[in-house]
């Protein structure tokens, strides 16, 4: 990797054009930058913990397919270390937290494949049982599917206990979740959550999807019929 | 507000500039209602029984107990309608801490991931284990605030800082942390938000570092009152501060990274001692040296040490016993007429100047010395930071600085292992590696102390001027294997 260093004018405009690439989710051109400029990939790192979702998933997604690419030319190593940079910000003992990092574990999963053990049961041990990050854990969750059905059911108890939660962002989750794992234990507590028809947004295949918490619920309950 | 003809630049300069009136949760009568007077603080009994706490108010000692006593009763006298946490909360806390004392163990619970939307640290998270008896501290995160450089607040600034700790937390801060952060401790997570909201949007604030990020930068206070400064450390703070926002507050780091500046050697904010990278005003040139002030003080004339050697007898001041002799590199000299200093040989131990402060000054061609990698015990021992670049010049903006900092920095995140200092880092990896690989500085015999009895340290043959040549046959006749 190649390695310039600038001035905070330099930085600005790293920033600015990282900011352009993610908005058109210009991937190829954001992996291809990370490799040549080392800016560039500190950059999509620092935007994992960016507020604005437009920015954030596909930073998340970028930051996936870099591991990707690394993983495929042998760098296995690389990736698996930050692998475990993202499992310590959600570990880490003196103050932090990695919001974003349940979310970006399971893309590169979805990515690499072979990862899911261990990291995708350790990412459900390390993030079911903190309340910041539980709505990751289970988008993590979904976004996996049916690769997740040992885990889910060996965190069993914790994770259908979400359901009792008031958030309906956690609910809408939950359900989706669930539907795509098509774990049928879940099918009780998602029959439940009939009659909530608050709304809520779910990233899913590089867009967001809004429906009312029931049509989530209703949406899962058919799929694990079907399965 | 300052002195009438004294008011501060920021106060004149600043546009919309708040004062305490724009910003504060409480108002003044309720503020008076909340006011106790010292009977009132005697007869006050918190709810808990705390016999061994209140061994602590004995004796002639400040005592936190006595602190957050007061803090309860001004809590009471508020009112629970005034307060976003429970009332009680400081008396639960002094509760608890009694319990610990009694069980001789600790009943806050490990950590817990927490934070505030948009930033990886400056939030630490703590639970108690004991919530039924204590529910009003079932909470207490520990909130850090980015200090103003120097540690200079106005009134303004505290008060406004003041209520939303009280009124958004337990009311308990302290002031400061080791890191030189402002610190509320004890807040619920639903407050969390507000109170980042508070601090930001109306005290024009913002959250510490904690966690694997750059920590809050912390500075002397330098030229604003320090002769001895040699760069501008509340500007370089400040500048790198709000270059590294991203670093601050978004962790990319392999562990935690800690910026200090200290104006002069004296090393007023312990850099060397606690700093990935500490930045150490020096100088170039020579001491500046007043020789009729060196008589004067010989003559008694001055007191030594700006006069801090009071209260008893200390004797007459003796130039040779507590000046030359205590030199470390023995640079020093005195005639009985005149003072003088092999200025190549000094080392800036500053010890002369603090002694002599009307004496003797820092030379004017002025820079910083660049150290990297001192750290408290974590996975290996303590460590100092390490002169890496013995003189720089600084000015802003610093570029040439921040160029260093980030080639560092970018090696670090590539190579550090998980909760790795700096210094654990260039340790494992070697100083020749950390200088010439990283840093492209050529190794100079002066990196090390005892260049033939270190082992970790090997110079190239183009590294020394003239070179060498090697016959190993030659050496296996003195060295047989």
């Amino acid at each position: 990797m190649k390695f310039l260093y600038n001035t905070l004018n330099m930085d600005k405009s790293v920033r600015k054009h990282i900011r352009e690439l993610l908005e058109n989710r210009d991937y190829d051109r954001l992996v291809d930058l990370c490799e040549a400029d080392r800016n560039y990939w500190k950059e999509v790192r620092f935007r994992l913990y960016e507020i604005d979702e437009k920015l954030r998933w596909p930073a998340i997604e970028t930051f996936a397919k870099i591991m990707k690419k690394w993983w495929e030319s042998g760098r296995e190593k690389k990736v698996r270390e930050y692998i475990r940079n993202l499992f310590w910000s959600i570990n880490d003992e003196s103050g932090g937290i990695g919001w974003n990092a349940p979310q970006t574990i399971a893309e590169i999963i979805a990515n690499i494949p072979v990862l899911i053990d261990p990291y995708g049961s350790m990412m459900i041990a390390h993030t079911i049982e903190e309340p910041p990050l539980v709505k990751g854990c289970l988008w993590g969750i979904g976004r996996l599917g049916e690769k997740m059905a040992e885990s889910v059911d060996f965190f069993k108890e914790k994770l259908l206990s979400v359901f009792q939660s008031d958030d309906v962002e956690i609910l809408g989750l939950a359900a989706w979740a669930m539907g795509e794992v098509g774990y049928k234990p879940a099918v009780p507590f998602l029959e439940k959550l009939r009659g909530n028809k608050e709304n809520v947004s779910i990233y899913i295949k590089s867009d967001f999807q809004r429906k009312s918490v029931e049509q989530w619920a209703e949406y899962a309950i058919s799929t694990i019929k079907e399965n | 507000m300052a002195a009438e003809g004294q008011e501060h630049l920021w106060d004149k300069e600043e546009k919309e500039h708040r004062t305490y009136n724009d910003i504060r949760i409480f108002t003044e009568e309720e503020l008076k209602k909340a006011a106790y007077t010292e009977e009132e603080l005697k007869a006050f009994k918190i709810k808990h029984a705390t016999p061994q706490m209140d061994e602590l108010e004995k004796g002639p000692w400040p005592s936190c107990f006595s602190d957050v006593k007061r803090e309860a009763l001004h809590r009471k006298k508020l009112g629970q309608d005034n307060l976003m946490l429970p009332v009680e909360c400081c008396e639960d806390l002094l509760g608890q801490v009694e319990l610990s004392y009694i069980n001789k163990e600790t009943h806050w619970k490990h950590g817990g991931i927490i934070g505030v939307l948009g930033y990886g640290g400056g939030v630490i998270g703590r639970y108690s284990d004991q919530q039924d008896k204590f529910p009003s501290i079932a909470h207490f995160h520990t909130v850090r605030i980015n200090q103003p450089g120097g540690h200079f607040y106005n009134t303004d600034y505290l008060r406004g800082l003041c209520d939303i700790c009280e009124y958004r937390g337990s009311g308990i801060m302290n002031m400061h942390g080791s890191t030189g952060d402002t610190i509320f401790l004890g807040t619920f997570t639903e407050q969390l938000e507000p109170i980042f909201f508070d601090l930001t949007h109306d005290m024009g604030g913002d959250i510490g570092g904690s966690g694997s990020n750059l920590r809050t930068p912390s500075d002397c206070l330098g030229m604003a009152r320090c002769e001895w400064a040699c760069f501008d450390t509340l500007d370089m703070c400040y500048d790198m501060t709000m270059s590294f926002q991203d670093e601050l507050h978004r962790p990319a780091f392999p562990y935690k990274y800690k910026f200090k500046f200290s104006g002069c050697p004296n090393d007023c904010v312990a850099a060397i001692a606690r700093a990935d990278q500490s930045h150490i005003g020096t100088w170039k040139d020579d001491i500046r040296i007043d020789q009729e002030a060196v008589k004067e003080y010989v003559a008694g004339k001055i007191p030594p040490d700006g006069g801090a050697f009071a209260g008893r007898d200390w004797g007459p001041f003796d130039i040779q016993k507590e000046v030359i002799d205590l030199c470390p590199t023995q640079c020093m000299r005195w005639d009985g007429n005149k003072l003088t200093i092999n200025n190549p040989e000094c080392t800036r131990c500053m010890h002369c100047i603090d002694v002599m402060p009307e004496a003797l000054r820092p030379g004017v061609d002025t820079g910083i010395t660049l150290l990297f990698g001192a750290k408290a015990p974590i996975l290996e021992g303590a460590q100092m930071s390490l002169v890496t670049i013995p003189f720089m010049y600084v000015k802003k903006p610093y570029d040439n600085l921040k160029e260093v900092t980030r080639k560092v920095q970018d090696w670090w995140m590539e190579e550090g292992k998980n909760r790795e200092r700096l210094g654990e880092c260039i340790q494992r990896f070697g100083l020749k590696t950390f200088i010439t690989d990283v840093l492209g500085i050529p190794v100079m015999p002066q990196s090390i102390r005892e260049p033939r009895s270190n082992p970790y340290m090997f110079f190239k043959e183009s590294e020394v001027p003239g070179g060498w040549k090697r016959d190993i046959k030659d050496y296996r006749k003195k060295h047989p294997l």
